[in-house]
């Protein structure tokens, strides 16, 4: 049976035919007694596991779950300062001031990666790295920190073969969102909202997110990429680097 | 637009309402206890896995993308913490030795065990490599859409289909083979 035949009649099972599916499924169904003969047998193993009956979960097992449950940390107060609208009116603005912030001198030293709290790396391997490199299919790059005075700058540079999300939370309070910068690459799709930071990556693209620290906190940032809803990596920034690190 | 009926009690829930993730762990305790209980024959691990699955996805709320489903996501956590189950087990017991689910005192509605088909569908089930069995588990188990499908599992409906095709073949050829083709 070819393999048009069999989507359909799996399709049937699965309700998922569409309805010239189905008038395609009646056709070959009138011309062919394999398909008929697979399909009664495909039907058969759909009531023989749609009978099997339900698990009753164990007593106590809900209440053993929310006993463990703890408050969550405050929100992360990393919020736009001024909406989202009112940041993406500023970019042109805030585009030279990041690029003091990129390139100025001691006042705003650049990070050596090596000396940072935190790696980037893949989510399922747990393993600690010097880097902050990710390369983790389907994106690859880097994510570096920039800052001093009170005010920072993210710079990623990240290369998705489909698109990923990056998300940005920070336990420190008091840090807003001041501009975005594209640097090079498409145009990034941003979403701030009080204590996320959420970027969606295609292609290569590269550029910076500025924070200020209105309360002179030093900032700690978690990343997350997600690939749909699957986390490929994630890592904790720490500024300035004063605690060994703490890469997930 | 978010149509996930679930988005405000995730909302409250991130803000620290206790009781707004009560309801979402009552909405669904069952169904993933039963993605678990498939997923492993089990039911000490299956309680693992529930357990591990909902602390999770409280520790990590905050990062949870409203673009999907609360329900997606807190199955794909129980299906990848069974994955990984199996996985071990796989490591530390030769792979024709699968396990016999413990006799569960406290569970007494397993009463599926006591035929001979169930027995058999579940064996069959159990012989299934975990890619296969979580496809037959979402389809059949809990009624996942392929789109959906693919969403928990994090792979092309391509391959949600083609996994599923190749999944109940083999179920169906285990089942001839052990005298207990679908009736």
């Amino acid at each position: 049976m070819d393999q048009r035949a069999i989507e359909l009649l799996h399709g049937d099972i699965d309700q998922e035919n569409s309805p010239a599916d189905q008038r395609e499924l009646a056709a070959l169904l009138e011309r062919s007694p394999e398909a008929r003969c697979e399909l009664e047998e495909l039907r058969r193993l759909a009531v023989t596991l749609r009978a099997e009956p339900e698990f009753e979960p164990p007593p106590g097992l809900r209440e053993a779950i929310l006993g463990q449950i703890q408050p969550l940390a405050p929100v992360i107060p990393l919020r736009p300062r001024r909406g989202w609208a009112g940041a993406a009116l500023a970019l042109a603005a805030t585009a030279a001031g990041v690029a003091l912030i990129l390139h100025r001198g001691p006042e705003f030293p650049e990070l050596d990666p090596s000396t940072l709290a935190g790696t980037m790396v893949p989510a399922s391997g747990h393993a600690t790295s010097p880097s902050l490199r990710l390369d983790s299919a389907p994106v690859s790059g880097a994510i570096s920190l920039h800052g001093g005075d009170g005010r920072y700058a993210i710079e990623v540079t990240l290369d998705a073969s489909r698109p990923v999300a990056l998300i940005a939370t920070s336990p420190t309070p008091a840090l807003e969102l001041e501009g975005f910068v594209r640097i090079s690459g498409e145009p990034a799709e941003l979403s701030a909202e009080d204590g996320r930071i959420r970027v969606l990556h295609t292609g290569s693209q590269r550029y910076a997110l500025v924070l200020g620290d209105g309360a002179g906190a030093p900032p700690a940032i978690d990343f997350s990429v997600y690939d749909g809803d699957q986390l490929v990596g994630e890592a904790r920034l720490r500024w300035p680097a004063d605690t060994p690190g703490r890469g997930r | 637009v978010n149509k996930d009926p679930d988005a405000e009690l995730v909302e409250a829930s991130i803000k620290g309402d206790k009781t707004a993730f009560g309801t979402l762990l009552t909405r669904y305790e069952r169904p993933i206890y039963n993605v678990a209980m498939r997923m492993l024959r089990h039911p000490e691990d299956a309680r693992d896995v529930v357990q591990t699955a909902f602390l999770k996805a409280f520790e990590k709320l905050h990062q949870f993308d409203f673009d999907h489903k609360f329900y997606s996501w807190i199955c794909r956590i129980a299906i990848n913490e069974s994955i990984d189950i199996l996985n071990g087990r796989r490591r530390l017991t030769p792979l024709d030795d699968e396990p016999e689910p413990s006799d569960e005192g406290d569970n007494p509605h397993d009463a599926c065990r006591t035929t001979q088909v169930g027995a058999g569908v579940q064996a069959a089930m159990m012989r299934l490599p975990p890619d296969y069995r979580a496809v037959i588990v979402l389809r059949h188990f809990v009624d996942c859409s392929y789109q959906e499908m693919a969403d928990i599992l994090g792979v092309p409906e391509k391959t949600v289909k083609s996994r599923l095709f190749t999944a109940r073949q083999l179920l169906r050829d285990d089942l001839d083979a052990e005298g207990l083709g679908a009736q």
